[in-house]
């Protein structure tokens, strides 16, 4: 570089390579301000960049091997029982009179695990692959992961977009935005393919993000169904102010 | 579905396109605001699928949206699933940094997808570098505009002209002149 800058200094280089040096010295001066440019920009956020924006979520990637895949059947087992005590207790709680909407929300956050897919087949592609896995991340309460490896789906189906969305709400950190992003778009372009059941989770997901109107909007259209979740979105509908 | 925000940042396909459209004219409001909201979910990927440190990811996702910026600006990327081609883009980026700077086996780098990590700094070593941001920073903004509109972002001369409402010929030349006193400013400083 210290010869071709010697002779593009004294005019020595032809037209392409003086072109050349120029590009590169202005290539690097605008990356070198843009650098800094969103640096301010990032400070300004309120972003530090020595700053952990992860909770301890990250162990996530860890592989089984068969110690952990025993203790995970054995935790599987316990948390079953603890999911079906949790749910009575639910049970209970839903039907005192007391509760407010978000209250409501949080047991049915908290209580009730929308089921997780099954595993059918060998997978055959990156794809497939990264879905199976998503699919063992959900059943096994390991949403952060989920949602990477569906994400890492170039096309995810309606089915993989509705339990992306779910572990977007149940993870450890929920992002409710992304939920009800998430459900809202498959209710509107899912051609009917998990439509009630995104119909509920958009209503969770706006109650806890403040949106009532939008959560009520939703609630109503699931009634209409009177199918799934009726009686639930009803007591969440008489909550709503 | 023609439209997935979800996986777009929470873009429509027609809001994509007004963020390319506005960066091709010179407005970054759009593309700051999406990228700014979106920087820690880059940055909790890195960390959480390549072990990244806190401030490499940091590092390396500022990177991979300058670089991410200049595909949009070459037309390079198109609307469907933006979050994975840019997280794809940030941790072939990382595995490129550690290889460098690490020493990691190159084996586990994706060649195909690696060619947006820039080389050593464009081949200047940290001196030129320093005397390169000093004679920059002693340009006038329209001279820096221009250069960034033309040779970074690779803008035609007649689009920057007509959107300066200028002829064409009197833009080339001026960039001419600003090119000239980047290297009158930049040899000021340094010896060869």
């Amino acid at each position: 570089m210290k010869d071709l800058l010697k002779k593009y200094q004294n005019n020595e280089l032809n037209a392409a390579d003086t072109e050349g040096v120029e590009k590169r010295l202005v290539e690097q001066a605008v990356e070198r301000e843009l650098r800094q440019k969103w640096n301010a920009l990032l400070k300004k956020q309120g972003i530090d960049r020595s700053a952990t924006p992860v909770s301890s979520a990250a162990n996530d990637a860890i592989q089984p091997t068969k110690m952990t895949a025993q203790r995970s059947t054995m935790r599987r087992f316990i948390m079953g029982i603890a999911a079906t005590l949790l749910l009575a207790v639910g049970f209970w709680w839903w039907n005192v009179d007391t509760k407010t909407a978000l209250d409501l929300t949080d047991i049915a956050l908290k209580n009730e695990r929308f089921a997780a897919p099954s595993v059918r087949m060998q997978p055959q592609n990156d794809d497939l692959k990264n879905w199976a896995d998503a699919k063992n991340a959900y059943r096994d309460g390991a949403f952060d992961k989920a949602v990477t490896l569906i994400e890492a789906i170039p096309t995810p189906t309606v089915e993989q977009q509705f339990y992306m969305s779910l572990s977007y709400l149940y993870a450890s950190k929920p992002d409710y935005a992304q939920a009800a992003l998430g459900f809202k778009n498959i209710i509107e372009n899912g051609q009917g393919n998990f439509e009630a059941e995104s119909q509920w989770f958009y209503a969770l997901s706006c109650i806890k993000l403040g949106q009532n109107d939008a959560a009520k909007q939703s609630l109503q259209t699931l009634l209409r169904g009177q199918t799934w979740k009726s009686k639930e979105a009803q007591a969440l509908l008489d909550k709503i102010k | 579905m023609s439209d997935n925000p979800i996986q777009n940042f929470g873009l429509k396909a027609a809001e994509f396109a007004d963020l390319k459209a506005d960066l091709l004219r010179g407005d970054e409001t759009l593309f700051e605001h999406v990228f700014v909201k979106h920087f820690d979910d880059c940055r909790v990927y890195l960390i959480r699928n390549c072990s990244a440190q806190a401030d490499d990811a940091y590092d390396i996702t500022v990177e991979t949206i300058i670089a991410f910026r200049k595909r949009l600006l070459e037309n390079k990327v198109e609307y469907g699933n933006l979050r994975f081609y840019f997280t794809k883009m940030a941790k072939d980026s990382y595995l490129k940094w550690l290889e460098k700077n690490k020493r990691m086996p190159v084996s586990e780098l994706d060649v195909n997808e690696a060619d947006h990590a820039d080389e050593a700094e464009g081949g200047f070593d940290e001196d030129q570098l320093k005397v390169l941001d000093s004679a920059w920073t002693k340009m006038g903004e329209d001279c820096k505009n221009l250069l960034k509109s033309h040779v970074y972002d690779g803008l035609q001369l007649k689009i920057i002209a007509q959107s300066l409402n200028e002829a064409e010929a009197n833009i080339r030349k001026r960039k001419e002149r600003c090119m000239d006193k980047l290297k009158s400013y930049f040899f000021e400083i340094y010896t060869p």
